[in-house]
């Protein structure tokens, strides 16, 4: 494509870079500074000023705290355990409903279409607080299971599985009745390996939201061997009252990571999922 | 901006332009879609682009167009070497195979843009203060009057104030070719306009396609993949094959005088027969042992392709016979009708002939005969051999005179 | 030939087989389940939301009494809950129109060259993908009013210190800073799909109409093309923005002086520092109201402008 009649002139280009730069600079901040800071020891924090090197690397001494003070990778695997039992009860309960929706004709259909929109409309902060006397009332408070149970039903799986499988073929379908799959195997066999792509997408999408989520868990957990990465930041903060800033990011750098390296590795998946769900929603 | 007139169109009756392609090639990375293309359009002259889907004919329309630019080669128009001017100021039309209509504008408002971004300056086309500036009103206005006039030439007058979405395939397609003739081209470009019509909407659009370039009189290049479209319609036709120009001429001399096998094979439907066969030490071509032509100076023990047309393959008895073949059905088509036969080593032919001819015909072994004059013989590399007494050509001639 | 095919008369069409039978019971076996969660974890909590609303009911307080509608004249005479909205109002004026211009920018930008393309669009990602309360730890010792590198840069170039977080006057700025850099990427990804669903072929017929300049093209093509993605990142980024939580109870707890409270801050507090459920109950009933017009503003009122089809 040289000589596209689009092609920015040389100036426009330097001004592209430019620009793009300053604002990329900008969005990585943060990140330098995180880095940074997690390798300097505390006399540095406060004097070093603008240098991002430190003098005396206090690379072990920051990350032994982040690491001992709390159990920290009781933290992160509590992250992930959440995540993964939250994203595989989403798809397990969504993908069949979602068949159901979309292929096949029952009596109550669009009474459960309508209740999925309502869902849609209907964010889990709202209900948090009848949610937060009943799982009072049923023990699940400070459980892990009490972080997993309401988001045990997406029903934005649901919208976004149903339109997904909507567009399939019909003789995809008809052709597994013909082969004398019942409705559970066509889901199994036929609806989840072509509905790979909303899967993926959506599974990415589950797990940086709930990896993220700080509401919820608040609410319920208050034991730190319970807490998830976010409460994590809180509850390390919390027991390092103090200003020792390289610890404090040197355990920011440890939540932060999984989900930033599992971004780097797999970019165009993350961006994709994330923009799929998003438009779809 | 190449001394172009700042705008032909407003200029009262455009000189149709004469469109010179000089050695134009293009390559996108490895492969090559356009090798060393020359071609001349004359002024006024309807010129169809015609070749198998990928040829590469959307691309060399492109670059006349001035959306795509050669990597080697010169493109003028009017005399112009427009080689490196962009589309936006090479004034010249052009119906995209997509239609490529904005779908958040009217028709009237899709047929007045072109206008628009060519009559009125920068300034003038300012959202808001633009129409106070001095002459935006008369200037809109002469527009609007040019779009209503261009609506009812394409009886699409009704539809103006639709949007594209608000309309059927054969309605957008029309307010395409408005959006393109609008501007009273120059130089009118099309790509496949008719190839998302049904059949019987295709037919009729052809026709009045014929009509509005006789009376607008621009010169046209017209791209198609159907070759029934391109001799109905063009008064040259210009056959592209993975990026060569193979022949261009009129319709008649590119179904009749094909200069290599491949026009041959692309041009007629159904499709040209080709059997093989070996060239003997007397110059005649031997096939199945038997000399089914003669007069060739090629070299003994040559492989030729011998090329006959369907309507031009008579079956008989074995008596007049030149090959033994087998007939394994006929297909009636109405107007004609098709006869499929295997050679005798089971390659298929077709003939073509009235269903009168073939009514009674069973299957079974029969006899083909043609007449020498009618054969098209290509050579191993595919270019035409013609035999020491060129019947064909003679034909051809004659048909000019 | 095959133009001239006789037309065939159109086959009866044939009635549609009855298998709603057949179909009632393989859908109750694929939607029950989710039915029964629907149930328990959507209709059960929303109704009780409402109802505990009605009522004065606090955790631990051994009565509850019906009070009508008035939780709600209570909570909408509350100068707590009022400043909340107000706060919440200003935080989604500032952080929907900075981070949808900036992510429609940068993805125009982005997708006018091709150099350092995935670099870019990575870089501006990153955000959405960071742990945001770690990232809010972050941007708090950045802004620290002392030693924080902001503040260091700002006297570099002999600007006066901020206080960033610390003051009433600053903080929802501070924070609508943060909520920015957090929602701009996710904007940009979603307008470089809108760029890349936009058809090719408008531009070149823009081109052959005459359009010279990249503004030309941008408001003959690309501006209406996007239109419904725009309207879709505005309406998503006020949605994220109306539930900004994270940063507020990360880095100022609705200080100072209620200069930062917002509205899920707030019914947090009501409803699980205060344990005034029927109070709280009644702000979450507003706010999902709030929510509500959102949407309905999105798929009503502006869609029809948008869509052309
Ligand atoms: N922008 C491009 N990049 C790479 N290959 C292209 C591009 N445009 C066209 N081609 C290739 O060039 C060939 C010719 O394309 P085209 O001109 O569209 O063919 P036609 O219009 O005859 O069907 C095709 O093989 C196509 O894949
Ligand atoms: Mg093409």
């Amino acid at each position: 494509m040289s000589a596209s009649p689009h092609t920015l002139t040389p100036v426009g280009r330097s001004l592209r870079l430019l620009v793009l730069g300053i604002g990329a600079a900008v969005m990585l901040f943060p990140y330098v500074w995180m880095i940074a800071t997690s390798f300097k020891p505390q006399a540095e924090v406060f004097s070093s000023g603008l240098s991002l090197i430190p003098e005396h690397s206090s690379i072990l001494a920051n990350y032994g705290k982040a690491l001992g003070r709390i159990p920290m990778g009781r933290v992160l695997l509590n992250g992930v355990v959440v995540c993964l039992a939250i994203v595989v009860f989403q798809i397990a309960f969504a993908l069949p409903a979602a068949y159901a929706l979309a292929k096949l004709r029952f009596r109550g259909r669009d009474l459960m279409f309508g209740l999925v929109i309502l869902g849609l409309l209907i964010p889990i902060h709202a209900v948090s607080i009848p949610m937060f006397a009943a799982f009072r009332a049923l023990g699940l408070i400070n459980t892990l299971a009490g972080l997993v149970v309401p988001f045990t039903l997406s029903v934005f799986a649901v919208f976004l599985f149903r339109q997904f499988i909507k567009a399939m073929p019909d003789d995809l379908i008809h052709a597994g009745r013909m082969d004398g799959l019942s409705e559970g195997a066509i889901v199994r066999r036929i609806v989840l390996p072509n509905a790979w792509p909303a899967a993926t997408a959506f599974a990415i999408f589950s797990v940086v939201t709930h990896w993220n989520d700080l509401y919820w868990p608040s609410i319920v957990i208050s034991k730190t061997e319970l807490a998830t990465p976010p409460l994590g930041v809180l509850f390390f903060r919390a027991a390092e009252a103090g200003d020792d800033y390289g610890a404090l990011m040197a355990a920011t750098v440890i939540v932060t990571a999984p989900l930033v390296v599992f971004f780097l590795f797999a970019q165009k998946a993350f961006i994709e999922g994330i923009t799929m769900t998003g438009l779809k929603g | 901006m190449s001394g172009l007139p700042e705008s032909f169109a407003a200029i009262e009756g455009v000189e149709p332009a004469r469109l010179e392609l000089d050695g134009v090639s293009k390559s996108y990375g490895e492969t090559t879609v356009l090798d060393r293309v020359s071609l001349t359009v004359a002024r006024g002259e309807f010129v169809a682009l015609v070749g198998p889907s990928g040829c590469g004919k959307s691309t060399l329309l492109k670059m006349v167009a001035g959306l795509e630019f050669p990597d080697a080669g010169h493109v003028r128009i009017a005399g112009t070497d427009v080689t490196d001017v962009r589309a936006a100021d090479r004034d010249v039309a052009m119906v995209l195979q997509s239609y490529a209509l904005y779908p958040h504008l009217t028709a009237r408002q899709n047929l007045a843009l072109p206008l628009v971004m060519r009559r009125l300056t920068g300034r003038q086309r300012l959202p808001f203060v633009g129409r106070f500036l001095p002459g935006t009103r008369a200037q809109l206005a002469a527009i609007g009057a040019d779009v209503e006039k261009a609506g009812r030439a394409l009886k699409i007058d009704h539809l103006l104030d639709r949007k594209p979405a608000a309309m059927s395939g054969g309605q957008r397609q029309r307010v395409a070719l408005g959006r393109a003739m609008v501007r009273d081209p120059r130089l009118f470009l099309m790509d496949e306009p008719l190839s998302n019509l049904d059949a019987s909407l295709r037919v009729h659009t052809r026709a009045e396609i014929v009509d509005l370039h006789k009376a607008l009189g621009a010169t046209t290049v017209y791209v198609t993949h159907d070759q029934e479209e391109a001799l109905g319609m063009a008064d040259r036709v210009a056959i592209l094959h993975r990026g060569r120009l193979l022949q261009v001429a009129s319709p008649e001399i590119v179904y009749r005088d094909p200069s290599r096998i491949e026009v041959a094979s692309f041009i007629g439907s159904p499709s040209i027969g080709l059997i093989e066969a070996v060239i003997d030490d007397r110059g005649r071509a031997i096939v199945f042992d038997r000399p089914i032509a003669e007069g060739f100076a090629a070299q003994a023990g040559a492989t030729v392709r011998v090329g006959i047309r369907p309507e031009h393959l008579r079956i008989g008895g074995h008596d007049d016979a030149i090959l033994p073949a087998r007939l394994d059905r006929t297909e009636f088509l109405g107007a004609d009708a098709l006869a499929h036969l295997r050679l005798p080593d089971g390659a298929p032919i077709v003939a073509k002939a009235t269903p009168e001819i073939y009514r009674g015909f069973v299957p079974g072994p029969v006899g083909l005969a043609w007449n020498a004059a009618d054969l098209l013989v290509f050579d191993a590399a595919g270019d035409r051999l013609r035999p020491r007494f060129d019947a064909a050509t003679v034909t051809a001639e004659r048909a000019h005179v | 030939m095959s133009d001239h095919a006789l037309a065939l008369p159109a086959l009866p069409a044939v009635a549609p087989r009855r298998r709603v039978d057949h179909d009632d019971r393989a859908a109750l076996s694929l939607v029950g389940p989710i039915a029964v969660l629907m149930l328990l974890l959507l209709l059960a909590p929303t109704a009780a939301m409402i109802a505990l609303s009605l009522t004065d009911a606090e955790l631990g307080a051994s009565t509850i009494t019906f009070v009508g509608l008035d939780a709600y004249r209570d909570v909408l005479g509350d100068r707590t809950f009022l400043i909340s909205a107000k706060n919440t109002a200003l935080y989604v004026a500032i952080v929907t129109p900075a981070s949808v211009g900036l992510g429609l920018g940068f993805a125009l930008l982005i997708e006018a060259g091709t150099e350092l393309r995935g670099f870019f669009r990575s870089a501006y990602f990153l955000p959405v993908v960071s742990l945001i309360t770690a990232m809010a730890t972050v941007w708090q010792y950045l802004m620290h009013p002392a030693i924080g590198p902001i503040n260091l840069l700002l006297h570099v170039v002999g600007l006066p210190s901020i206080n960033w977080l610390g003051s009433s006057d600053n903080v929802l700025g501070s924070l609508a800073l943060i909520g920015i850099w957090q929602q701009t990427g996710f904007d940009m990804v979603l307008f470089l799909a809108g760029l890349g669903a936009i058809d090719r072929t408008l531009y070149d017929a823009a081109e052959i109409d005459g359009a010279r300049s990249a503004v030309d093209r941008f408001r003959l093509v690309t501006w209406p093309m996007l239109g419904p993605t725009l309207l879709f990142v505005v309406t998503i980024t006020m949605i994220n923005a109306v539930k900004v939580f994270e940063t507020v109870m990360t880095l100022t707890q609705g200080g100072p002086a209620k200069a930062s409270e917002v509205l899920l801050w707030t019914i947090y507090q009501e409803g699980f520092v205060f344990l005034h459920l029927g109070t709280a109950s009644a702000m979450a009933v507003i706010f999902v109201a709030v929510l509500l017009v959102l949407i309905v503003f999105q798929t009503r009122v502006m869609d029809r402008r948008v869509h052309y089809g």
